[in-house]
């Protein structure tokens, strides 16, 4: 750095040329509902920081989560960072101006605590970046005491390892309650060695001091062992969940610029129990917590008042499962009939009871497209990714949104779930010209099909994470199917490039190892990977082959279930023989029900009783835990509902005939008793 | 029963970095968050009616810039401003608002001219500034070029200006003044003539200081009244 910036000084410089950027609004903050403390007055410095642009960082609401309970605490202030654009960064870099926190203009080193939001993997070259702009060095070994502590949170570090070395320590799980005890640790440890500061932080319930472990590898280049080499370090590290929702965030700060998602969001319900195998949230966010109803329908109001937002977005993995959903529905709809509210109800089930949802919503107004995730094409194939959704259902569905008026339908597909065939693949074709076929019958040229495809990459923490990313000649001639097959009017296909597929998969599915290829990539000039322009599949190549590894071996290896992947030390709260077990049930056909219906004993239950005991029975998708309590079926092993007929005849006949899953508000009344002696 | 308020406003620090349809979407929410009553259009996709004299391009700040709102119900002007002002965070503020008739002419047909405060750093100025501005004036035609949705459009700027002054030279800031026309199709822009001098790179604040209307001078100018230039001082600097 050429000087010592400080806020007013950088406040003063970006005056000089920000008029030379795009949206220059990005830079400067000074929103509604920003929360401005005295910095000499307020002890505790914590920066929240997104590793993308304002854009898409001020549309997270992880990080409003916590930027709202970090300033609610006295003690604390809590300032936002975001990357700037290329242009800006340029800009930066010329003049030696390091990355600054929108609300009070300090350098990101001035902080005690510098929070790190990672939801996804192709943000890790950004985080690298972050840290060069803001002058603290990248690895967490070369930092000095003065440092700020660098902790990453988020499901992108779900498999922490590939960005071991960059991070002081990583935060598994929700972060709502331990990021104040982060921030105290941070404040308090200032100034001593940076060692002593790892070991406070790695006392803390869900944090993981990679320094703290010792990795061992095996000939073949497969993880031999991880182990803790200081007492403070937990193994595993099990990952912290809150008992019950927090309060819902209601003074969304409100940006000035359109941003991704320009509106305010009240998550209903965290956690799914659907069980969809290929689906990481719906592993790591174990257990399901609804928040009740009141609660939801009060926050709206208050975002409302709070912010001026035309729309609110309802958020959870699995709408439709809300417990209260058809009531909220009717009662906000009742409430802003007349005051202009668009709100919206992502993730629904593709089932007659969702048109009726959305139907209610939108009141006749504005027709946004109607969305069906069924992620396999095949009745067969959505067995194995125990999506069971019958195609027929899907077609009657998609009947009842064109004849009500909705003109487009959106339809999500993965390509390279394990056990697809070609036909699983034509099957998309097929299945998209038919709801196509049906709205032609109702709306004329006026229907049309949206078709969006990507590649499933395996993640760490699911049942599918032994399975190998399909090979990219293998996915080139898929999406070429797709391409023929729909290149037709009425039908617009989009779907991901097989090199951006390759780097999410090897960051996914990484070792240690991986971080000098994230280094040296990132100085060859990876950075926004995801960002469709900015991507450097070339760098990334390079970067391999300079340190002398194989992307292949990481992404495209099946892996042995007996084999110690580089993430076994870190626990989501599901267990790896559940993981087994359902991998197991995908390449036999085996469709496990919603886990409302049966107790399959992923894990939550074992780590978690205590918090079971503290909360209402229906606070928790999982059955109550406690003497008096009425007990649901418990399945120590999964037991399959019923077992695809094609894929495993003899175990088919077992099992008995195909059975629908349980649809959105309608509890089976009279599960068939499980007992543990039945083994599938 | 519709009403419709005239009201004048203040865009500053840190929001001048905020372009038109920013600031459109600015009042749209304040107006929501006070609970104002604002009339909103028919059809497939209601907006709310707001409209604006005269869009302020990003980076430039406003000392006096109007818009009309229309409201479903008689609100007081002074309510409407105070309930405003309570939603507005740093750098917006509603100075005045009054009633005009249901069927005044749109704002924006109203628009002539428009006055601006031009400062840029003394420090970044080639040494023959002065000379490079003799010559702008002195120059009858001053050829620029402005996208027109996907094309580029040469314009000739200099009959667009109407008067350059310098108002100050001393200290960290040269100062000019600047009135230029402002109407659909022929409208000046103080930042083109900056690049067209030459000085893209050089650290500027613009601020527009009054818009100036067809026959509603009177309205505007009282307002304007007293407030000179020098009373810029209190900016100095801080965009925090």
């Amino acid at each position: 750095m050429r000087e010592t910036y400080t806020p007013s000084s950088i406040a003063r410089e970006l005056e000089r040329f920000l008029h030379k950027v795009q949206r220059p609004a990005r830079y400067v903050g000074g929103e509604w509902n920003q929360v401005v403390k005295d910095w000499d007055a307020t002890p505790i410095h914590v920066a929240l920081v997104f590793p993308d642009i304002y854009d898409l960082g001020m549309s997270n609401l992880g990080l409003a989560i916590l930027y709202d309970v970090l300033n609610r605490d006295p003690h604390i202030l809590a300032e936002r960072v975001f990357l700037p654009w290329v242009d800006m960064e340029a800009e930066m870099r010329a003049r030696g101006i390091p990355l600054y926190s929108l609300e009070s203009k300090h350098p990101l080193r001035d902080f005690d605590l510098v929070g790190v939001s990672v939801p996804y993997e192709q943000l890790y070259t950004n985080v690298l970046n972050m840290l060069d702009l803001a002058g603290i060095p990248l690895r967490a070994a070369d930092r000095g005491d003065d440092d700020p502590l660098i902790v990453a949170g988020g499901s992108g570090v779900t498999n922490p390892e590939p960005m071991w070395a960059f991070f002081d320590a990583f935060f598994i799980g929700e972060g709502e309650e331990a990021i104040l005890e982060l921030a105290r640790a941070a404040h308090e440890t200032r100034g001593q060695p940076r060692y002593e500061r790892w070991k406070a932080l790695a006392r803390i319930p869900g944090v993981y001091v990679p320094h703290f472990y010792r990795v061992s590898y095996n000939e073949d280049g497969t993880v031999r062992d991880v182990s803790p080499t200081e007492p403070e370090a937990a193994m595993p590290v099990l990952k912290r969940i809150v008992p019950l929702l927090p309060p819902p965030v209601t003074r969304f700060i409100v940006p000035y610029i359109d941003i991704v998602h320009n509106r305010g969001a009240v998550e209903i319900m965290r956690g799914c129990t659907r069980g969809c195998r290929y689906c990481h949230a719906g592993m790591i966010y174990r257990p399901v917590r609804n928040r009740p109803l009141e609660e939801v329908l009060q926050a709206v109001d208050d975002i409302v008042r709070h912010t001026g937002f035309e729309e609110i977005s309802l958020l959870s993995l699995s709408s439709s499962d809300y417990e209260w959903v058809g009531e909220l529905v009717q009662e906000l709809t009742r409430r802003y009939k007349d005051k202009r509210l668009a709100l919206s109800l992502p993730s629904l089930r593709i089932e007659s009871f969702s048109v009726d949802l959305m139907e209610a919503l939108e009141g006749g107004r504005r027709r946004s497209g109607f969305t069906f995730a069924p992620e396999a094409a095949t009745d067969r194939l959505r067995d194995v990714i125990n999506k069971p959704i019958p195609t027929q259902q899907m077609l009657d569905v998609a009947e009842e949104v064109y004849r009500r008026g909705w003109t487009t339908i959106k339809m999500y597909f993965m390509i390279g779930h394990p056990t697809q065939t070609r036909e699983d693949v034509e099957a998309i074709v097929d299945l998209a010209h038919r709801v196509l076929a049906i709205g032609r019958k109702h709306l004329g040229r006026k229907a049309k099909v949206r078709v969006g495809v990507s590649t499933l990459v395996p993640k760490p923490h699911t049942p599918f994470q032994w399975v190998e990313l399909a090979g990219e000649a293998e996915i080139w001639e898929q999406i070429h199917i797709l391409q023929r097959g729909l290149k037709k009017p009425g039908f617009h296909l989009s779907w991901n490039h097989p090199h951006e597929t390759l780097v999410e998969a090897f960051l996914s599915r990484g070792d240690r190892r991986l971080a000098d290829v994230i280094e040296r990539a990132w100085q060859l000039g990876a950075k926004f990977d995801a960002w469709g322009d900015q991507f450097r599949y070339d760098a990334w190549m390079r970067a391999f082959a300079e340190v002398g590894l194989d992307p292949e071996w990481y992404a495209r290896r099946p892996r042995d279930l007996n084999e110690t992947l580089p993430w076994d030390h870190i626990n989501v709260g599901v267990k790896k023989a559940f993981l087994q077990q359902e991998y197991l049930h995908a390449l036999q056909g085996a469709v496990i029900d919603d886990c409302r219906e049966y107790c399959y004993s992923c894990g939550i239950l074992t780590y978690f009783k205590h918090l079971r005991r503290q909360v209402p029975d229906e606070a928790w998708g999982c059955p109550p835990l406690g003497r008096g309590k009425k007990r649901q079926p418990v399945a120590p092993r999964p037991v399959p509902m019923y077992v695809n007929e094609e894929m495993s005849p003899d175990l088919a006949a077992k099992y008995g005939p195909r059975r629908l899953q349980r649809e959105s508000r309608t509890p089976r009344r009279n599960p068939t008793p499980v007992t543990t002696e039945q083994k599938p | 029963m519709t009403q419709r308020l005239r009201l004048l406003y203040e865009k500053g620090h840190p929001v001048r970095w905020l372009g038109h349809l920013d600031v459109a979407r600015f009042w749209e929410r304040a107006l929501r968050r006070a609970d104002i009553p604002v009339v909103y259009s028919q059809g497939y996709n209601p907006q709310p009616k707001i409209q604006f004299a005269s869009a302020l391009p990003v980076g430039f700040s406003g000392r006096a810039e109007l818009m009309d709102i229309w409201v479903a119900s008689p609100q007081q002007p002074e309510q409407v401003r105070q309930a405003l002002n309570a939603q507005c965070p740093r750098g917006f503020r509603v100075i005045r608002a009054w009633e005009v008739p249901l069927k005044a002419p749109a704002l924006p047909t109203l628009v002539r001219e428009a006055e601006y405060l031009v400062q840029v750093e003394r420090a970044f100025l080639p040494a023959d500034w002065r000379e490079q501005v003799q010559r702008f004036l002195k120059a009858e035609e001053i050829w620029r070029e402005k996208r027109r949705k996907k094309s580029w459009v040469r314009y000739n700027l200099r009959p667009l200006i109407l008067d350059l002054r310098l108002e100050d030279t001393e200290g960290e800031w040269v100062t000019f003044t600047l009135r230029v026309k402002s109407e659909p199709g022929a409208t000046g822009r103080p930042d083109e003539v900056l690049n067209a001098l030459g000085w893209e790179d050089v650290p500027r604040r613009i601020e527009r200081l009054r818009l100036i209307l067809k026959e509603e001078r009177s309205q505007v100018q009282d307002q304007d009244d007293g407030q000179r230039p020098e009373d810029q001082s209190e900016e100095k600097g801080d965009i925090t």
